[in-house]
């Protein structure tokens, strides 16, 4: 049992240490690189309000005091 | 639905966290973590603070009904991965530094709040600009004001206006990231060599000491429009950065960057003048048009950029308003109070009922508690009458020594108002180099704060409103700057804080006593703390603080310590 235990514990250590960070290096190259690159080769897909204008206020949304919405996290 | 209820109010994970109880629409009892856990600015989940309140509201976990988020997670972490998406591949050093916080922490909070905690009711998230504008307007005196946040950013906004009226906050308008006054004034914090949250105060008052004459750079910087909104150039600010806030461009205008030990110089002065003056004349710009737009002669502000007195008093000067209202707690650590407030008024829809007058809602510690400490310390102690005490220690003030004065509850948010204070002559142009060299060892630079009897102010200061909370900052009248050397800033201001008789007695009675002493109605009041150290919050850290530092006397509650050497 002990050493199933120990086992059990080094592969939660391998996950933690290795496997964690090796997934956020992939998802930070391959999937934020591959969106950055498409927006670099598409530009017109990135919303740019122009520049000079008389106002750079938004709207602002979220205030309804609606339980529902303040249940969500988002 | 409860119309009692008891609200828990909770921000944590970025900086400064805090918890705060409301009961029945009452501020019970609100804390920073950092002033339990002893770690200045603390993200930490704020379980000390917590547990705190629960005991201030003699209840338990199980006794609260709602709990209550000062931000909405989710909708921030889309603004993060945005932001390093768009300053890919600099960005992947602080990629992998937040992630697994996100990951464990911040995306799971219900989780691990009922982990932690064992609560199992309903949990609120208020958006982070909703809980700041809340926490300025629900708990201020006006029936109806115009509302004002800004700070670094929130999930995407980073300043907002709007308008509160009985129970209700509506803020219309923002300015979102990367469009944020709050970065732009900690970038330039971290390039003159100060620490980010920690050191934009140094910054405002090294500006005091500088000409603006950088500020047509900062035009280049950022464009402002005519109604005071604005847009960052992307060429001079990288937040998502490897190592630092802003790009070479910058550099290349301002100069090398400073480095925390390097000696200041008249560039770096000149530097934080044009960057103070660029956020006066930006927050005047947005005060101004949104007096115009509600014509209400009463504003509400909180954010972290309203620990800005200098900039508070230019909005007072400036525009239209009449009456301003700042939170004491402006920073993150107030949102706790924001959300509560904002899910009792807004959301369960209770009307207001309660002013918040006073910061005083930390823990106190009773005369028992202090003797145990006293003791166990070993150190020599007289106990004195209110009326003895007050006399003694205002001759000691006046003999030039340095106090430490511990009394009654810690305040909540960042200034020390009277209740965990270090205190100073103010008629000694000595006294700051002395309360630096005895326990503060501040920059030199640094002024110290005036803490005058409310209704003796204006006779010494250009006051348009009283200053509860410090976070005014007046010009000292031309004929009493002499009279308080100590307590004017190089450029004639002071930050003052006006002490009430109503709403903390036992300093009023100190100043008043000091007055019939030495003639002036205030004192030198800085926060009770070593540098880089949290305020105390119990007997014992002030104990250590007083033993460990050249302090001549301390004084907790009615017990008094002193040592045998003189002040200067």
């Amino acid at each position: 049992m002990k050493t199933i235990k120990k086992l059990a514990a080094r592969i939660f250590h391998a996950i933690q240490k290795i496997l964690v960070p090796l997934s956020l290096f992939f998802a930070y190259f391959a999937g934020l690189g591959i969106m950055r690159l498409f927006l670099l080769m598409f530009p017109s897909t990135v919303k740019v309000s122009p520049g000079n204008t008389d106002s750079y206020w938004k709207p602002f949304t979220g205030c309804s005091g609606d339980v529902r919405d303040a249940k969500e996290q988002s | 639905m409860n119309h009692k209820p008891n609200i828990l109010g909770i921000s944590c994970h970025y900086h400064d966290s805090a918890a705060c109880l409301m009961m029945n629409g009452r501020v019970v009892a609100a804390a920073q973590e950092e002033r339990f856990n002893r770690r200045k600015n603390t993200p930490d989940f704020p379980i000390n603070a917590l547990n705190y309140c629960l005991q201030a509201g003699a209840i338990t976990v199980n006794d609260l009904d709602y709990v209550v988020f000062y931000e909405k997670p989710f909708l921030k972490l889309s603004r993060v991965i945005m932001g390093h998406l768009m300053s890919w591949p600099a960005s992947f050093g602080s990629f992998l530094n937040s992630m697994p916080v996100w990951l464990t922490d911040r995306l799971s909070l219900p989780l691990a709040f009922r982990d932690k905690t064992g609560y199992s009711g309903e949990i609120f998230f208020i958006k982070h600009h909703l809980s700041h504008a809340a926490s300025a307007f629900l708990v201020s005196s006006f029936e109806e004001a115009a509302i004002m946040t800004a700070d670094a950013v929130g999930e995407w906004t980073t300043a907002a206006t709007g308008f509160g009226k009985a129970n209700a906050v509506t803020l219309d308008r923002e300015l979102v990231f990367p469009d944020s006054l709050g970065l732009l004034y900690t970038a330039v914090t971290t390039f003159l060599g100060f620490e980010a949250h920690e050191g934009e105060g140094k910054v405002m008052g090294l500006a005091g000491l500088g000409k603006p004459s950088f500020s047509g750079v900062f035009s280049e910087m950022a464009e402002v429009s005519g109604d005071g909104s604005f847009r960052l150039n992307p060429r001079f600010f990288n937040f998502y950065g490897r190592d630092r806030m802003y790009t070479a461009e910058f550099s290349g205008v301002f100069g090398p960057c400073r480095r925390p030990e390097d000696n200041i110089e008249e560039r770096h002065c000149d530097v934080a003048a044009s960057l103070q003056k660029f956020t006066e004349d930006v927050l005047v710009k947005i005060a101004a048009g949104l007096h115009a737009r509600t014509g209400s002669p009463n504003l509400c502000l909180a954010g972290g950029v309203f620990l800005n007195c200098v900039a508070n008093q230019k909005i007072l000067e400036k525009t239209g308003f009449k009456n301003i209202f700042i939170q004491p707690a402006a920073g993150d650590s107030g949102g706790a109070l924001g959300a509560a407030a904002y899910a009792h008024h807004c959301i369960l829809d209770n009307p207001r009922v309660s002013v918040l007058e006073d910061a005083f809602l930390g823990p106190e510690f009773s005369g028992k508690h202090i003797e145990r400490a006293l003791a166990n310390s070993g150190t020599a102690f007289r106990l004195m009458p209110d009326e003895e005490l007050f006399h003694h220690v205002a001759v000691a003030i006046s003999e030039n020594k340095v106090v430490g004065w511990f009394q009654g509850r810690m305040e909540f948010g960042p200034r020390a108002l009277g209740n965990r204070s270090i205190l100073g002559n103010p008629c000694n142009p000595g006294m700051k180099k002395l309360l630096n060299d005895k326990v503060k060892h501040r920059e030199p630079f640094r002024p110290y704060a005036p803490a005058v009897l409310e209704e003796s102010a204006k006779d010494y200061f250009e006051m348009l409103n009283p200053s509860p909370f410090m976070l005014l900052a007046p010009r000292v009248r031309e004929e009493k700057k002499k009279v308080i050397p100590a307590a004017c800033h190089d450029d004639g201001t002071a930050r003052v804080q006006s002490v009430g008789k109503k709403t903390n007695p036992r300093f009023w009675n100190l100043i008043k006593e000091f007055e019939k002493i030495a003639g002036v109605p205030l004192v030198l009041n800085t926060s009770f703390n070593r540098r880089g150290e949290p305020i105390v919050c119990v007997p014992e850290e002030a104990l250590k603080v007083y033993l460990e530092s050249a302090m001549d006397c301390l004084v907790l509650g009615n017990y008094v310590l002193e040592k045998p050497c003189k002040g200067v």
